[in-house]
């Protein structure tokens, strides 16, 4: 194990549970909270009537539209201070007593008059309403590169099929919490949230306060993926109106079954999709239409189809997305957005054409490599998928892959697929604050604040690196928006986005010690050239001659009590760059399907990822493993399903929403393939997002190797496999 | 909600019959807590029975066992002269949630949370086994077949509670098995579960078999004409081919997200064949035998 690889630095305390989670935060005088839902998927609430909740056992009070109705309009405040209903099991007020339990009760007990209205339950009740929204995330909805229609027309060979994704629930094991109280006009707010400054901006908006009067708090998340974001907000606004209005801390914490509406999901998606080529295997041409669910309430797309641009090289590509409306939960981001639904259709697609054209899946792909940016016309700043093939089959065994159909163990038949993934490298802008104290311990700060996926270490490392102590003299401080400001965990850049900025930080340090050792007599390195010192294993040294010191010493014969420095870096500025950057990855597994069950158990799998320069292998495995193992509940388990007569979830526990246990893990060997690239500070990219897509299409893929069927609706059912043969 | 904790059948049954609203017998909770948090269940009363001492033991006696309702999953599967005599009762117990849960989930809870997916039921009826039920009007015995008449729907009138399971002797040349079928490898909700229980002769003949296939109907079934395939035959392909379309013509599943009606016929017969070969293997003194 390479000496990069630290440790998490919080493992100790998460190992053995004194981790301190913010719904975890002691208040004197602490009220809980429950929501009260209506069971309606459209219509008006007409009237909330608390009269028999106040008199259940320590009811406090309860918020609802009316106290709501002064907050500031906006996307964040629409669901509470409407009394408009959108989908069912919406909260339409919140209660808060002594205990939760009590809270519940009370909610119970809460009558809520609704009036209900015609309610649409599924995209296919009303395709008819499909729109194209103005953008997909940071892209156009709608792109035509040269002329695909045409090329289709002409092409010796298409593979035209329609795939479908289900909507996936994001499920960290941590639910949305908050503990929030007033200090005068002043908030106090323990959250569990992937973006403490969004979150403080939204409620200076809501509330129209200054951001200074608002301290948002999240210092270690169970997990996001996604979810820990806008859709929380109304109901942690909820939360916070019941604070002020009672004056004492409000605790709310989401249920389980909450947590399948209330904070978003993996949107359900419909692609058709046509790849076009010559007889010897080029892509001609490439169509990739997308109908997927929002709500009635908000707009979001993922970029399904955006990754179709360009991932391989193609003259004529277009690709488009649409819209439907419905009575269900809104779709948010979920770990790999766009990428893991639009890569099961690509991915897939160019399997079915290497069947058809009688290339192996592996040379068809390498055939039809970017070598740059279509879309944008400019290089990549680095690109190493081709090895990302080349070491994944090598390390994998792919050159000794049997015939389709002809592998078997037992009862089990054997498949193997392939697949490729890739997620944008980009980074938002940060501020790292770094503190020198004359003992030699070191604090680095950043706002931001960590999923769970590893930014306490990462930046105790860069940090550590950058200043030659061992990591263990590192105290590293985030989520807390008294620090300085940084990004929100989402995208896979927080890493990217704070390491400029922390290597600002140790610069404007190294330079200031080595200033001071240099001026001062009585250091060995005094008048010593700049550029000759280094920083290694505590101390300042002179590269040639071999003098040099503790750098805490440097700071003890000043008498200063420490050093600190800050440092500051931008957000990637997209039409201003000369590369675009993306990280790349192959993935190859191994399934078995057992013969007269039709169950499938994925064998092995072997992800090859190339993301820039590796900050720390440890984690970074964990990450890739960590994807793929989700990426394996959404090639064959993960769906949640919508009464179309109620508008219901049916089955909102995790009973119902199957995830890949323990034991359905196969073994995974992961090769990380490092870049120099010149267009990124350090060489870092993002990491987090790759490993969850590509593995869908790589399973299907396997499926139809084992036993000649093809699968294009995921999850993957059983009853699919069986089928005909 | 009240909770009571009685040291006595006589003094649960008194609890049970003398309740006006909603009582529910409170055994390891693994079921009736996640339906009391989840607003599916809002009982009055509960009956915390771990305190009797009779429903926490098992017993054995003239060969065959005495089980407790409120004994553990985990403490199955401690007990060597159980899971030597029974294994297929003991597996289907060990199916039931996770370690953790193992630890709390209890047979007669399995049984009286009236789900037809219970793992442990199809491998007990499998067994012949009986259920002892105390009631106001004394002790009763009904077979476990017998228990379970529909989804949460049970055979136990007001203030009757289920006291024992009584599993007969392991036969000579007996062995039994339970398979069940879920999408992932662990922890979930049976989509088809099989028991099984054979007894072959000295030549090797069935001389006695009873198969019960769970989740493939409103309550556990005993499919009485694959155990006729069975008896007399020397449980060649023919005789459990036959077996096995009399488990799949004995069902009548629902569709639902975890499986569909055609699936579940088909993974019927599937599962049955493999039950009984692991059954055939026991009893011919095999062990290891998994599918």
């Amino acid at each position: 194990m390479s000496d990069r690889s630290v440790p998490r630095y919080e493992a100790a305390l998460k190992v053995t549970g004194r981790a301190a989670y913010e719904g975890e935060v002691p208040a004197v005088g602490l009220l809980h909270a429950a929501l009260v839902e209506v069971p309606i998927a459209r219509g008006d609430v007409v009237a909330v009537d608390a009269s028999e909740a106040e008199r259940t056992s320590g009811f406090a009070t309860m918020v609802s539209y009316a106290d709501a109705e002064p907050l500031k309009p906006s996307p964040a405040t629409a669901l509470i201070r409407d009394r408009a209903v959108h989908f069912a099991g919406q909260p339409v007020a919140l209660v808060v007593a002594d205990t939760l339990s009590a809270a519940r009760d009370a909610a119970r007990a809460v009558r809520v008059t609704t009036q209900a209205r015609p309610s649409v339950t599924h995209m296919a009740q009303a395709l008819n309403t499909a729109y194209v929204p103005a953008m997909v995330g940071r892209f156009p909805s709608v792109s035509n590169r040269g002329d695909a229609t045409a090329a289709l027309a002409d092409a010796d060979r298409v593979v035209r099929h329609r795939y479908e994704t289900a909507a996936n629930i994001h499920h960290p094991l941590e639910p949305h919490a908050v503990v929030c109280w007033w200090e005068g006009d002043k908030a106090v707010v323990h959250t569990s949230t992937q973006a403490v400054f969004g979150t403080r901006a939204m409620i200076a908006h809501a509330f129209n306060m200054p951001p200074a009067d608002i301290r948002v708090i999240s210092r270690l998340l169970g997990g996001g993926f996604g979810c820990k974001g806008q859709l929380w907000w109304p109901w942690m606004f909820l939360a916070m109106l019941a604070a002020k209005k009672t004056g004492r801390p409000v605790r709310l914490e989401l249920t389980r079954a909450q947590m399948f509406r209330l904070v978003g999901r993996r949107q359900e998606t419909v692609q058709d999709l046509a790849l076009g080529f010559s007889t010897n295997g080029c892509l001609t041409g490439i169509a990739h239409h997308v109908t997927a669910q929002s709500s009635t309430h908000a707009e979001y797309s993922d970029a399904t189809a955006v990754y179709t641009r360009y991932l391989y090289a193609c003259p004529n590509v277009t690709t488009s997305h649409l819209l439907v409306r419905t009575n269900e939960p809104q779709p948010v981001p979920m770990r790999a957005p766009g990428t893991a639904p639009g890569l099961f259709a690509l991915e897939s697609a160019m399997d079915e054409a290497a069947v058809r054209l009688g290339f192996d899946p592996v040379d068809l792909r390498v055939r039809n490599f970017a070598d740059h940016d279509q879309e944008a016309g400019r290089p990549w700043s680095s690109n190493s998928l081709r090895d990302c093939y080349c070491i994944g089959a090598e390390r994998f065994g792919w050159a000794r892959r049997p015939a389709q159909g002809t592998a078997v163990d037992g009862r089990w038949r054997i498949g193997w697929g392939m697949a490729s993934t890739m997620y944008p490298a980009i980074r938002q802008a940060a501020k790292v604050r770094v503190q020198l104290a004359a003992d030699g311990a070191v604090l680095v700060q950043c706002g931001t604040q960590d999923m769970g996926s590893g930014t306490y270490t990462a930046l105790g490392q860069i940090t550590a690196d950058a200043l030659g102590v061992p990591v263990d003299r590192v105290t590293v401080e985030l989520g807390d928006t008294v620090l300085p400001d940084g990004p929100f965990s989402g995208g896979s850049q927080v890493t990217a986005s704070i390491f400029p900025a922390a290597a600002a930080a140790t610069a404007k340090l190294r330079a200031t010690i080595a200033a001071m050792a240099i001026a001062d007599e009585a250091s060995p390195l005094a008048g010593q050239r700049l550029d000759d010192l280094e920083f290694r294993d505590g101390s300042i040294r002179s590269r040639s001659g071999n003098v040099g010191e503790p750098w805490a010493n440097v700071l003890a014969r000043k008498g200063t009590e420490g050093l600190e420095a800050e440092g500051e870096s931008g957000a990637t500025q997209h039409p201003d760059l000369t590369a675009t950057s993306m990280g790349y990855g192959a993935v190859f597994v191994e399934i078995g399907v057992n013969a007269g069950l039709g169950e499938i158990r994925v064998r092995r799998v072997c992800g090859a990822f190339a993301a820039g320069r590796i900050l720390n292998p440890l984690l970074a495995r964990s990450q890739y493993v960590g994807g793929l193992v989700g990426g394996i509940g959404m090639a064959l388990h993960e769906r949640t399903e919508t009464d179309r007569a109620t508008g219901r979830m049916l089955g909102e526990t995790l009973a119902d929403y199957l995830i890949p246990t323990h034991a359905d893990m196969p073994e995974f060997d992961i090769a990380l393939i490092e870049e120099d690239d010149p267009h990124l500070p350090g060489s870092v990219k993002g990491i987090g997002m790759l490993g969850t897509a590509g593995i869908q299409a790589a399973i299907a893929n396997a499926v139809f190797h084992a036993v000649g069927k093809r699968v294009r609706s995921l999850p993957i059912r059983i009853e699919d496999v069986l089928g005909r043969r | 909600m009240r909770y009571e904790a009685p040291e006595s059948v006589e003094k649960a049954c008194q609890l049970l019959a003398d309740d006006v609203g909603h009582a529910r017998i409170l055994a390891g909770g693994t079921d009736l807590l996640v339906q009391i948090k989840t607003d599916v269940l809002d009982p009055s009363l509960l009956i915390d029975i771990k305190k009797i001492q009779e429903l926490r033991e098992i017993n054995t006696g003239s060969g065959g066992f005495r089980i407790g309702a409120a004994v553990t999953g985990a403490e199955l599967k401690e007990h060597d002269g159980l899971r030597a005599a029974w294994p297929g009762i003991v597996e289907a117990a060990n199916l039931i949630g996770s370690t953790q849960v193992q630890g709390r989930a209890t047979l007669g809870g399995n049984l009286c949370n009236g789900s037809p997916a219970a793992d442990s039921v199809p491998a007990l009826i499998a067994a012949g086994a009986k259920v002892v039920i105390a009631g106001p009007n004394g002790r009763r015995e009904l077979p476990v077949e017998d228990i379970m008449v529909g989804v949460r729907k049970l055979a136990l009138t007001k203030g009757e509670l289920i006291v024992s399971f009584i599993v007969p002797p392991r036969p000579k040349q007996g062995g039994d098995a339970y398979l069940r079928f879920i999408p992932r490898t662990e922890m979930d909700i049976a989509v088809v579960g099989c028991g099984v229980s054979l007894q072959l002769d000295a030549d090797g003949t069935c001389t006695f078999a009873r198969l019960a296939l769970g989740a493939v109907a409103e309550r556990p079934l005993l499919v009485g004409d694959a155990a006729k395939a069975l008896i007399g035959s020397k449980l060649d392909a023919k005789a459990v081919d036959v077996a096995a379309a009399a488990a799949s013509a004995a069902c009548r599943p629902i569709d639902d997200k975890r499986g569909t009606k055609a699936f579940r016929i088909k993974v019927a017969a599937v599962l049955a064949r493999r039950t009984i070969q692991i059954a055939l293997d026991r009893a011919h003194g095999k062990t290891g035998t998994t599918h």
